[in-house]
This record gives structure tokens, sequence and C-alpha cells, in this order.
């Protein structure tokens, strides 16, 4: 099957159901399967317009949203071949990359940075919507598409040595894709999130493919921090994950249980969950943990490395299907998986229907089946290495392709895999040693965060079996005496060293670089534990000002001893806040601090983390009040306004609207900004609008305003007025106010806001406060300016009470659209300018 | 009439040293989208760092602008690619202004100069 049939299919039959969602700024982008295949189609029309020909490379340097997904699908659907790469990737690793494909185009991100061959034509990721605009889809015309065609190039690991493309054609992903189906049925009532990235084969067919050939809607995160609040918020059924994040979980899990003293009774419920048999009483009995996760959440599929039997069986305890599958980017990927009906823990699973296996006499894995790759890209020796004949050929049958790594099947069928092939140690009696077996152990000690065991070439020919620690090890002795004596006598660890830095060298699915790890081990002659020197505030700042950490105490001046120019200070600044999510404010940073005195600063601070590096609030964020957006509030609003506000007003005023006709085919939620003279401006803002927009429409109220100083009635203008709290002063927490928009407007409500900020006493136009300009480009939505006067004639500036009657006159100005890559301060004087000429 | 001018001088491999080890943190810190949407090289935000310092530097104490206020201040660039400073206050105490930058292989550098009222 020609992969694009599942995004034609799903256009077709449910054209309007959600596909993908990703949180992005302050709004929520959502595409239907309509959607997607529209942009897909666009994307194939502007690639076309660059001058790509069938069968160009199209680099994808960009992480896992919406837009990926069109820039994948549509580079397949124009026949071009998309090359995914990991976000991390090197410079250099891209321009081999570039050079290697011969490719024209790169969609990268915003602020990836480096250098790019000059060549290549860039665009960002993030700004599709507006790249794509201007190409019709339907000047679409569809390329006539095999399923023996190329569809990508998955470029492996390689940051050493030189980057292996692998040839997937459309065969090998779909065939790949049925099979799974036939064991793992997906409905599209599922709800899948998206953690891994895209540019990974496991991410892009277990936790995209698959559930975009179902129907089943994605949801990317848009940040690790909010895994927790979207698994709750959007009632996540299944993700894929790797075995790091798993681990990571449940520590947190057991972490929060010892907290509130539970621990024991975590302990018992998950030893009589794990006797039971039946999911569902597992379920019942662990509802409080599961209901964390939102409730549905019932499958995870690990891949990518080794899972540990114990944390296999504590979230199986769950209530969680956990099921753990096998298989390389050259076999599509999937080898093997657990399945709902079959399943083993500790194993890998039942070889998928269409693979073939066999264990050769050394142990190795090997598979045949459509699901093989077609072969390294432009690399016909590597290519050679990994199959035993010379190449894959369909002519004589298809030749086994090796894994490199070692396993068995047992009598059921179920495989179960050993370790690397080249990881593999030999022991004294030539016995095979697998690392792995002796890292799980290393690692089921709490001191240590994470080991790597390599085997270490000796003079004389022997190799040493050696094992480095990764944490704070007070006594890697003990450790080692202690773990020796559960291994077998040829597994035991002849040597040890301690990982001098915070982490190991890590490749995309957290597996540890092995090689790099031996390297480092080669080059220091005696591998003697380094303790780490200092505070982490003094490596930080050693390693930002290049000064020596012995020499950092905390009596020295951060500006002036250690050359700490404005340059260095943003970025200690920003790394801070990083690290520690905590805000350091770049002006108390004089010539005069210490590095005590910073961490006094770090330590009064306010906690809170600005993943966009904004400055943070010292106030808490205002709850999202759903009841005012209910049917009954919006009934008893309406008929409120009509039968009784509305009349009253006309007694003291006559209303002249101007501009209506703009408003007809305006795209809603729009955000309309009126200058602001009086209190009556929002009721005749209100009384102007047509019933459509009046029914959906909230008001930003400035917070002092209206909940300090009028707090009383504060409750009626929010029910009348549909009013929420929006700050507007710059230590107030704009943010907050900001998300609280973004959320209305994703509930399609537009807003009404006043970008002056205050009531002009003078009737001129006040400067518009810098936010104007922000919410013209975050909120992605039409702006429409409006000018309302004659109401300060009525009820002046700052007074509540109406004076005399008069003719108020409200006057839509045209709606303005911004793009996301306009400038804030530039839209903010556009927009004064536009008010002013009303 | 008071004229007011500012330059400062950036080391580029220093400046790209500090955006690889500084992440999105520090490149959001620093700069708007608009501007890291019109930058497409690291020597190009070098430039527009020196000349966020070399505002601050003419107009710190006239502006109040402080350490950090590094997006209250814009370098856009117009369409014959002189590059502009956008304040988003104190328009009306500055009569004219106007940058300039400038990079070599190694070091990017700004001028600014403001006549304010």
């Amino acid at each position: 099957m020609v992969l694009t049939n599942i995004l034609e299919k799903n256009a077709k039959e449910h054209g309007n159901r959600t596909a993908l969602v990703m949180k992005m700024g302050y709004r929520t982008v959502s595409l239907s399967y309509g959607d997607v295949y529209e942009w897909s189609k666009r994307v194939a029309v502007f690639l076309e317009r660059q001058g790509l020909q069938r069968e160009d490379k199209v680099l994808l340097l960009a992480p896992n949203s919406p837009y990926w997904i069109c820039l994948w699908w549509g580079s397949i659907l124009g026949g071009y071949v998309p090359v995914p790469l990991n976000i991390q990737s090197t410079s250099e690793l891209v321009r081999k990359i570039a050079e290697q494909t011969g490719a024209k185009v790169v969609f990268k991100y915003l602020h990836y940075k480096q250098p790019l061959p000059s060549n290549l034509s860039v665009f960002d990721a993030e700004f599709l919507n507006e790249i794509v605009s201007k190409s019709e889809g339907a000047n679409f015309r569809k390329p006539p598409i095999k399923e023996k065609d190329v569809a990508e190039l998955m470029y492996t690991s390689g940051t050493t040595g030189d980057p292996k493309g692998v040839i997937l054609t459309h065969k090998n992903i779909s065939s790949n894709l049925e099979a799974i189906l036939k064991i793992a049925p997906i409905a599209e009532t599922d709800k899948f999130l998206s953690i891994l990235p895209l540019s990974h084969i496991f991410e892009q067919v277990i936790g995209f493919l698959l559930p975009y050939a179902k129907g089943a809607p994605i949801v990317y995160a848009h940040s690790p921090a909010a895994i927790r609040d979207l698994l709750r918020e959007h009632r996540i059924t299944t993700m894929a994950a790797v075995p790091e994040f798993l681990r990571v979980v449940m520590m947190k899990i057991e972490a929060q249980a010892q907290e509130g003293g539970k621990k024991k009774m975590l302990e018992i419920l998950m030893k009589i969950s794990g006797a039971m048999k039946l999911k569902l009483l597992q379920r019942i009995l662990m509802r409080p943990i599961l209901k964390k996760f939102g409730g549905r959440f019932h499958t995870v599929i690990s891949g990518g490395a080794p899972l540990d039997p114990e944390l296999e069986k504590k979230w199986n305890a769950l209530g969680v299907y956990l099921l753990q599958g096998y298989g390389l980017t050259e076999t599509s990927p999937v080898v093997s998986s657990n399945s709902y009906e079959d399943q083993r823990v500790g194993s890998v699973g039942k070889i998928l229907p269409g693979v073939e296996v066999k264990i050769a006499p050394d142990g190795e894995i090997l598979v045949k089946g459509a699901n093989i790759f077609q072969g390294y890209f432009q690399n016909k020796e590597k290519t050679k290495e990994v199959f035993i004949a010379d190449g894959p050929s369909t002519a004589l049958g298809a030749s086994w392709f090796k894994t490199g790594d070692i396993g068995e099947l047992d009598k059921e069928g179920f495989l179960y895999l050993k370790g690397r092939k080249k990881y593999m140690i030999k022991g004294p009696g030539a016995q095979n040693v697998y690392p792995e077996d002796i890292e799980l152990e290393l690692n089921k000690i709490p001191e240590v965060k994470d080991s790597c065991v390599v085997g270490v070439e000796k003079s004389g020919g022997q190799v040493e079996i050696h094992a480095v620690l990764l944490g704070d090890i007070k006594d890697p002795e003990k450790i080692i005496t202690r773990v020796n004596k559960k291994l077998s006598s040829y597994q035991n660890i002849a040597g040890w060293s301690i990982w001098p830095r915070e982490d190991f060298p890590r490749s995309a699915t957290r597996k540890v670089k092995k090689e790099e790890v031996l390297r480092w081990l080669k080059a220091s002659k005696i591998p003697t534990p380094p303790t780490l020197v200092g505070t982490p505030l003094t490596r930080l700042l050693s390693e930002i000002t290049g000064h020596d950490v012995s020499g950092i105490s905390q009596k020295t001046k951060i500006v002036s001893e250690l050359n700490l120019d404005s340059l260095l200070r943003v970025e200690l600044v920003s790394r801070i806040e990083e690290g520690l999510g905590i805000t350091v404010d770049e002006a108390k940073i004089s010539s005069e601090t210490t590095v005590l005195d910073l961490e006094e600063m770090i330590k009064k601070s306010p906690d809170g983390r600005s993943p966009v590096g904004r400055q943070e609030p010292t106030q808490k964020a205002p709850p999202f009040k759903n009841w005012p957006l209910t049917r009954r509030a919006s009934l008893g609003r309406m008929l409120t306004q009509i039968l009784i506000i509305f009349p009253l007003a006309r007694i003291f005023a006559k209303l002249k609207i101007e501009g209506k006709d703009r408003l007809e085919n305006l795209p809603l939620p729009a955000i309309f900004m009126p200058n602001h003279v009086s209190f009556l401006d929002s009721l005749f803002l209100l009384m102007a609008l047509p019933l459509k927009i009046r029914r959906k429409i909230a008001f930003a109220a400035a917070e002092d305003v209206l909940y300090e100083q009028y707090k009383n009635i504060a409750w009626l203008v929010e029910l009348f007025f549909n009013a929420f709290p929006f700050p507007r002063h710059e230590h107030e927490n704009i943010k907050a106010g900001l998300e609280y928009m973004g959320r209305l407007l994703d509930k399609n409500w537009s807003i009404a806001v006043y970008p002056e900020g205050k009531m002009s006493m003078t009737r001129e136009l006040l400067p518009l406060k810098r936010g104007a300009g922000l919410v013209g480009v975050e909120m992605d939505s039409y702006i429409v300016p409006v000018k309302i006067s004659g109401t300060a004639d009525i009820m002046p500036a700052g007074k509540i009470m109406p004076r005399k009657g008069g003719q108020v006159s409200v006057k839509f100005g045209k709606p303005i659209k911004f793009k996301k890559s306009d400038s804030y301060i530039e839209v903010t004087r556009k927009l004064e300018g536009v008010l002013k000429e009303l | 009439m008071d004229i007011k001018v500012g330059c400062d001088l950036v080391h580029i491999g220093h400046f790209k040293q500090s955006m690889k080890r500084g992440g999105r943190g520090f490149l959001y810190k620093i700069f708007t989208q608009a501007e890291l949407a019109g930058a497409s090289k690291p020597e190009n935000l070098a430039g527009i760092f020196a000349a966020k310092e070399a505002v601050i530097k003419a107009l710190g104490k006239v502006l109040k602008l402080k350490a950090g206020d590094w997006k209250k201040i814009e370098i856009i660039k117009k369409r014959n690619g002189r590059p502009e400073v956008q304040l988003h206050e104190f328009n009306d105490k500055i009569l004219s202004r106007d940058v300039s930058i400038s990079h070599d292989k190694e070091y990017a550098m700004a001028v600014v100069v403001f006549i304010l009222t």
C-alpha cells in the first residue's frame, strides 16, 4: 500500500475529525484530517515551486508538531523524499547529510541558529501556514507513486563516523503498519500523546502512523513539564515511550506516595494488583493513581532500549498494558512485539505476522520480510556488511538481515534479547558476557543513577570487564563488591570508574553512547574517579567564564573578578532559569555582586518556570472560569442584555454604527481593540456587535480596577459582560492573562481588550501598551480596531453614573491579521496608527 | 537638544559559544521573535546584540533602561536592508535616531545615535 492512501482516506471519510493537536504559544493548534490533507497538498505545491524534482530530498530539522506532520506528508505526496533529522544534529552532521543527499531544501525551527550549507533554501517550520499560504492546494497534481518507491530516508545515529541513511519504501513501512494493526487493535476513540521525536522511526510508526491510520487523534507535548497535565487534560489512552521515561515516571509516583506517607500502602496495592489476573480488577484497585493520568490511560508501547523486567511488572501492576516491542530503523521498525493477547514479562514479544526470524549459530537475530530496508543510501559497502548474501535481492528471495542483537526464541515463539553483539564481552572461559545484564544489577543500587559496562582490552590480549558509574558515589568499591556477589564469576567486574559529568552521552532514544564512554576510558590512563569539584553554581560560573572552579569562592565578585560581561551575564541568568526554573533579575547583578550574593538571589527568588523566557509573576494565575461560558449563563446574559440593559442604555443615547459590513465575513474568533474613554464603552460595543459575535465574546477587564477598586460589583460585570481578569502592569502576571485569553479563543470566544490599558482622560489616543502587539501576533486571530466616541459626554472617564444623554458612535475598522514573524513593537505602532486614523 | 551616542563590540566566537550553551532560554531572553526570524546567521544576532548594548549605553540613564530589558529594544531590518531601532517607550522624547551595524570575521559592532528633546 502506498502510504498516502492513509492521508487521503482519512480526509475523505472523516475530514472534520480532529487529527493533530498541540499547544503552540498561547493558542492550541488543532488540525482535522481534512486540514492536514489540504496543508500537505500546499506543501507539495510549494516544494514544486522551489524547483524540486521527483525523489529530491527534503530535510526536516524541526521538533514534533502538527506542522512537521504536514511537511512529511506534503513531501511524500509530491513524490519527494523527506529526510527527518534529529533536532540536536550538529551543523557538521547536517552538512554531511545535505551533501550526501543533494538536498535543496531544509525546514528547521526558529532558534536553530547553527550555520547551514549556503546552497540550501532554509525555512522555519513554525511559520508553515505563512509559507504555504500562497500555494494553492487546488494546483496539486498527484504524481504516480508505487509501493516500491522510496518513501523516506532515515539517518541512524552517527555523530561519530559517517551517518548512514536507511532507505525505506512505501511497502516497507505499510507492511509493518498492517502487521502491527493485526496484533494491536487501535480504536478511533483512542487518544495518543506524542513525546518521542518524530525523527525516530519508533515514534513515526507507533506514535504517528498507527493512530493516524485508525483515526485516533494525536496530541503533541509542547514541553516535558506539561506531559502530566496533557495526559489528564486530553484523557490520553495510549503512548509510545522509552524505558528511561517509564522509569522516571514510576519514580515520581513512588516519591509522591512517599511524601503522602502512603508508600507502604502503594507497595501492598501493587503486590495485590500484580497477583491479579484481570486488568479490569487491577484498574479498579489502582484507580486513584490512574486518575492522575486522566483515567483513560491504558497502554504504553515501550521500545528503543531494553526494559527492566521489574519496571515492566510495576507498570503492569498499575493496570496499564505495557507492551514491549523490538525492532530497528532498518526493519521499518517492528520485528516483534508483545500484544494484548500474548504477553511475557522480560520478552520482546512474538514475531510480527509476515516477518521471519532466525537465530544464527552465534546467537545473532536474523530477519527477513517485506519490512527489511533497501540498503544504506549510496553506501554499498555498509549495506553488504549487514546482510547474509550480497545485499537485499528480491530475485533470489530476500537475504537475511543481521540485526547485530543477540537473542533467543522460546518454545512458544516469544523472543528474548540478550544484548548487542558488538558490546558483548568474552569472559575468561570464552563465555558470552552481556554488559546489559551487569548494568541491570548495578542500576538497582539507589546511589547509581545509571551505569555503562564495557570491555577494556588490557596488555596481553585480555579483556577487562569495566563498569563506569554515574551518580554521587561515595564508596564505589563497596557497590562493585556487592554487585559481583550477585553475578556469575565470569561476569565479575574487574575495574571501575565514575563518570565525571552530569550525564552520559546519549542518543535520541536516550541510549548511552558506549563508544564515547569507551573512548574516554582509553584516553585517561588511570581511571581515577574524579569527584565533582565545587557547587553546581560555581561549576556553571566556571564553565561560562572559563575560570577554574577551584579559584571561585563565595566571596568572588562575578563581574569584576570573573570577567562576566553583559553577554555572559545573560547566559548565566538564562541558564539558571532553565536549570532551576528560577528567575534572577539581571539588573541586580552589579560589579560588586559576589557568588554569595548570587546564591542569596537564587534562594529568595520566586519559583516559576517560564518556558519562553519571559519575566515571572509574583502573583498566582487566576483560575479559568467555565461557568460564564455555559449555555445557561450565556442565555441569561443575552436576555438581561436585550430586555434590560440595552433598552436602558437607549434612553440615554442614540447609537450610530459604522463599518458593520466589515464584520460580515470576519473569521471568528476575533479580537476587538477599541479606544477607551468611559466605562460605557463596553456596553455600546456590545450593542453595536452583530448577534453572532455578541453571543460569544469576553471582555478583558483590568485586574486592579475591576477586582480591587470595584470588587463588589465585579461579579455583576463578570456575568453581564463576560469579563475576565487581565493584567495591565508590568509586574503583574501578564503571561497568565495571555494564557487565559488563548484558552477563550481556543473555545471559539471572541475577545474585546482595550489596548491603551487605561481610560484616556483627554479623548486623545494614549500610546498603546506593548501587550497590544503581542496579542496581535501571538493570538493568531483577526484584530478589529474600533473607534468609540460620544460615551465620554454621557459618562466621563472614571465616573460610574451617567450625566446626560447624547449620541454614541461605534466605528469598526478594517480587520487586520498579523504574521507570527512580525515584530511586537511594529504591530503595536501599526495598531496605534490605525486607531488614530479611525 | 541633547545628543546621545552609544557603541558596542561583540566577539562573534564568544557569542556563538554563549548561544550554544545557553540554548533557547538565552535566545528568547535577548531577542524577539521577529528578530530571530529575520536573522539568518549567528553573526547577524551578534550584531543585533551589539546594537542593543549600544542603545542601553546611549539611553540607559535617560530612559531608565536596565539590564534585562533587552526586548524593549528591537532592531528591525527595513526593506532596503538598513537596520532601525524601535523602542516600545519614550519615543516622544526622541527627535531622531540612527543605528549602524557591521561585522567582520571575529567581531560585530554597532553604533547608535539619538537626538533627544
